[in-house]
């Protein structure tokens, strides 16, 4: 019955089922694009050169994430390759990197710039899938380069700070492990952006056997793990932790999330704002669908007297409207998610191309992503939208005075 | 006049209370060789690393570093410039004039360096030492209203004259930095010991374990050309050990 | 079918009833201390001009309203001391209601219109289709049973209120002006079956009409005016 009343008014059913759908579509988008914007954020961050574990001397990361503050420590993981080789093997392992972080100054003709260096092995990184945006010239070559033959990548904003260009020749200073210095040429082999405007002023980047040579040192800072898949972070790490307590020197692996404190924040910050789209289209779809169903109910009050009369009870009959709110809910959800999934489909045919985030510097294709869950989280929330939404005029329809609804026109 | 905390032979006169006669008088560097060549020994905890001085005239000084690891390199000092000679550079590399060799302390600091002509003597008190001890104390302003450390006290010994320390302060009056000269013999202090307020890392203790004087090529201090450098010999040996 | 002689306690029974509704600033006095009793297997037609408290009376009797002095008791049951839920129930059970405007669902056709009475009192499927199409087919409107109120003239409609008043077996049918909608011949032919269920079924039927046709064939009249009963006359047995 509760169906069929639905086709009593048709155009009254359909708007409340285009504002459903709409609905429905709205929060399929905002999901699509939230995870859109997740995941790439999350892969940027991963594959940006952050890898998806980093393992290091336990307590290097103790209140001291940022690059810069561990750029302060000496790097201190020795015999690294045999550790680096043994997790490797580990299953889901792409590769494993060791990295060296450091900083010191950095002279081309008569300026000078402090930069924040990371050494790595370009070909391991390769493996990892790690990429490098190259703005000019080209990126550090797989081999580790014999003396004298050291070079560098330089952040755009360095570059431009140094007016150095790919084949310029800059030299480098930074403390030695011993405490002293030492300077060394390098050439700038290509100009690089990390997609953020400030670390680009600063960014450095050398094949490890260049760090060690300035450095004064064999060891490493820590080794960049790359797995196969971004959600086994975790499985991974956990894992790995039986070989790392073998080490004779503390160790910790530490996940990407860890390391970039600023994912969580903004994806607190998403979720926010998600919760507050979400609570509009909460009320906006109760408002205009609630007064939709009162109307379609106090239309029937006579109808709903017969009811009561013939021995139908006020729950009965409350329930009644609730149900008739729920099928709406449940084909205005259907087609909510219908809807949006079918936009979703033509706005990333479309390829919108859209700005840079704040801090960053390259343009985004918009490519929403909607998963099954995302569909079904929609219908259910149309429908418990709807079903809120009935809640007034089926307290109304109970309370009614039997007599009264009888007699009611 | 410069001096690296060295040979200062102290008139023993009566006491002065003119403070520029206190003031050149008390000169750490005053009697100091105008050129020669020693080797240091910087000190800080359990860690010491040393190093070769060679220096000439008032403005130039080369440090050879000594350690292993630091092999063919070299800290050049040509008046307010100092440079890093490196094996790994084909030009020596601009520092700053502040750099803290091996973190413990400025070459300056090091070497005692102090230039009675860039400060003003504006006053000199009596005042007594923690033990009870008579004390001078020379206020100096800098003539350079642009310096890093525009105020600074001198505090020697009437009688001999003899440069207890030197305090540097920064134009708010905050101490920066505390030179104390020590381990007097033949009228030169021996010991260096440097203490800075601002980098909250213990004192520095420069102890001169050998010095010679002698001619210093100007070679040495060629920015362009490292022969000279290449040629030097063998570095002084430590008191009691054989020759390096 | 064979009548059981009515018996002696009351089905219906109204003690001093009063009731009084607020219209605007106006106070109307629908009943002003009635009192009457109506026997288990009676049909007794409640007449009276318009406005004297009629559908006031057959509201009360069915539990739909509220007495404001006074008592009502069916089958025994105080229905002033009886809570909503009972008196929902009483309906639902063993009263069964026939309106001038068939107040037939819509969106149901004649049979679920039928079948709702059924199903409320939790008569099983195959049961419930069973004793609908016989409750039709004695109210003449088995071929037609599928359609909906709209598809059928004004005499179905109310041959299917009066079977869906009838299904379930109720003690009672109340009827409140159950021919003002339909012309004098289709209003004749559902008082005859009013009166065939009465006399075949035993069921109580309390008609609340001005019309004089069904007022003169009522084998007990129960005079309303002004919210009293000024008469109550039995022309012969039902």
């Amino acid at each position: 019955m509760a169906l069929r009343n639905l086709g009593r008014n048709r155009r009254r059913t359909l708007l409340c089922l285009l504002v459903a759908a709409w609905g429905g579509a709205a929060l399929v988008l905002t999901a699509g694009f939230v995870r859109f914007s997740f995941d790439g954020l999350r892969e940027a961050i991963v594959r940006g050169g952050l890898g998806h574990l980093e393992v290091a001397p336990a307590g290097d990361f103790s209140g001291a994430a940022s690059s810069l503050e561990r750029s302060a420590l000496p790097p201190a993981l020795a015999g690294w390759q045999s550790l680096r080789n043994e997790i490797e093997a580990r299953p889901h392992v792409q590769a494993v990197g060791a990295a060296i972080q450091f900083t010191g100054m950095a002279s081309h003709a008569d300026r000078s710039a402090a930069f924040l260096g990371v050494a790595v092995e370009p070909d391991r990184e390769r493996r990892m899938g790690l990429k490098v945006k190259i703005r000019s010239g080209e990126d550090l070559p797989d081999a580790a380069p014999g003396e004298d033959e050291d070079l560098a990548l330089l952040g755009a904003g360095l570059a431009r700070a140094l007016g150095a260009v790919p084949g310029d020749r800059i030299v480098l200073v930074a403390p030695t492990v011993e405490g002293s210095l030492d300077a060394m040429d390098v050439t700038v082999r290509g100009v690089i952006t990390s997609g953020l405007l400030e670390l680009d002023a600063r960014l450095l980047k050398t094949h490890v056997m260049t760090a060690q040579r300035l450095l004064g040192t064999g060891n490493v800072s820590s080794l960049i793990v790359g797995l196969d898949d971004t959600d086994r972070t975790a499985a991974a790490k956990a894992g790995m932790l039986p070989l790392l307590r073998q080490s004779p020197l503390p160790l910790d692996a530490v996940e990407w999330d860890t390391r970039a404190p600023f994912y969580g924040q903004v994806r607190s910050l998403y979720v926010g704002i998600f919760a507050f789209l979400g609570g509009i289209v909460f009320l906006l779809v109760v408002l205009s669908t609630s007064n939709t169903i009162l109307m379609s109910v106090m239309e029937r009050v006579r109808e709903f007297g017969t009811l009561r009369a013939i021995g139908t009870s006020r729950l009965q009959v409350a329930s009644l409207v609730v149900l008739e709110s729920l099928w709406l809910g449940l084909m205005g959800g259907l087609g909510g998610a219908a809807l949006g999934a079918g936009l979703a489909v033509l706005i990333n045919h479309v390829r919108i191309q859209m700005p840079p985030p704040p801090g960053a510097v390259d343009p985004m294709e918009l490519a929403l992503r909607v998963a099954p869950s995302d569909l079904l989280a929609a219908l259910v929330f149309i429908i418990v939208v709807l079903g809120v939404a009935s809640l007034m005029p089926a307290v109304r329809v109970a309370r009614l005075r039997v007599w009264e609804a009888l007699a009611h026109d | 006049m410069t001096s690296v905390a060295l040979a200062l032979t102290l008139a023993a006169s009566g006491p002065a209370l003119d403070p520029q006669e206190v003031l050149r008088r008390s000169d750490p560097g005053r009697l100091s060789p105008q050129s020669f060549r020693a080797r240091l020994r910087l000190a800080r905890g359990d860690r010491a690393h040393d190093v070769e001085v060679w220096h000439q005239g008032r403005s130039r000084t080369l440090v050879r570093l000594l350690a292993p690891s630091d092999r063919g390199k070299f800290l050049l000092r040509r008046d307010d410039e100092l440079w890093l000679v490196s094996p790994r550079t084909r030009r020596p590399t601009r520092l700053p004039k502040a750099y803290r060799l091996y973190g413990a302390a400025s070459l300056d600091e090091a070497l005692g360096r102090f230039q009675a002509e860039n400060y003003v003597p504006t006053g000199v008190t009596e005042e007594t030492d923690e033990q009870g001890g008579p004390l001078l104390v020379v206020d100096l302003e800098a003539r350079d209203p642009k310096s890093t450390f525009p105020h600074a006290r001198l505090l020697t010994r009437p009688g001999d004259f003899r440069a207890l320390r030197i305090e540097y302060f920064l134009r708010s009056g905050k101490p920066a930095t505390v030179v104390e000269f020590a381990g007097w013999d033949e009228g030169r202090p021996r010991r260096l010991v440097v203490r800075d307020h601002l980098h909250s890392e213990g004192s520095v203790t420069v102890d001169i374990v050998r010095l010679e004087e002698l001619p210093v090529p100007l070679g040495l201090f060629d920015l362009e050309d490292g022969a000279a450098r290449a040629r030097l010999p063998p570095p002084l040996a430590a008191e009691g050990t054989p020759q390096q | 079918m064979t009548v059981d002689a009515p018996t002696t306690t009351p089905l219906f029974e109204a003690r001093n009833l009063t009731k009084a509704y607020r219209q605007g600033d106006t106070v109307v006095e629908a009943l002003r201390g009635v009192d009457f009793a109506i026997r288990s297997g009676e049909l007794v037609v409640v007449a009276g001009p318009s406005g004297c408290g009629k559908t006031t009376l057959l509201n009360l009797l069915g539990g739909l309203d509220e007495a404001d002095q006074g008592h009502v008791r069916f089958a025994g049951t105080d229905l002033a001391t009886c809570p909503e839920s009972g008196r929902t129930l009483l309906r639902r059970r063993q009263l069964g209601f026939v309106f001038q405007s068939f107040n037939l669902v819509p969106v149901l056709s004649a049979f679920e219109n039928v079948e709702y009475g059924l199903w409320l009192v939790g008569v099983p499927k195959a049961e419930r289709g069973r004793r609908v199409d016989e409750i039709l087919a004695v109210v003449g409107l088995g071929e037609r049973s599928r359609r909906r109120p709209a598809q059928l003239s004004g005499g179905e409609r109310q041959r299917v209120a009066l079977a869906r008043a009838l299904v379930h077996d109720p003690l009672a049918v109340l009827a409140d002006e159950p021919t003002a909608s339909l012309d004098s011949r289709t209003g004749t032919t559902i008082v005859d079956l009013f009166a065939r269920m009465n006399r075949e079924k035993g069921t109580t039927f309390v008609l609340a009409t001005h019309d004089p046709a069904i007022i003169d064939r009522a084998p007990r009249r129960l005079l309303l005016c002004d919210g009293l009963v000024v008469g109550d006359e039995r022309i012969g047995p039902s």
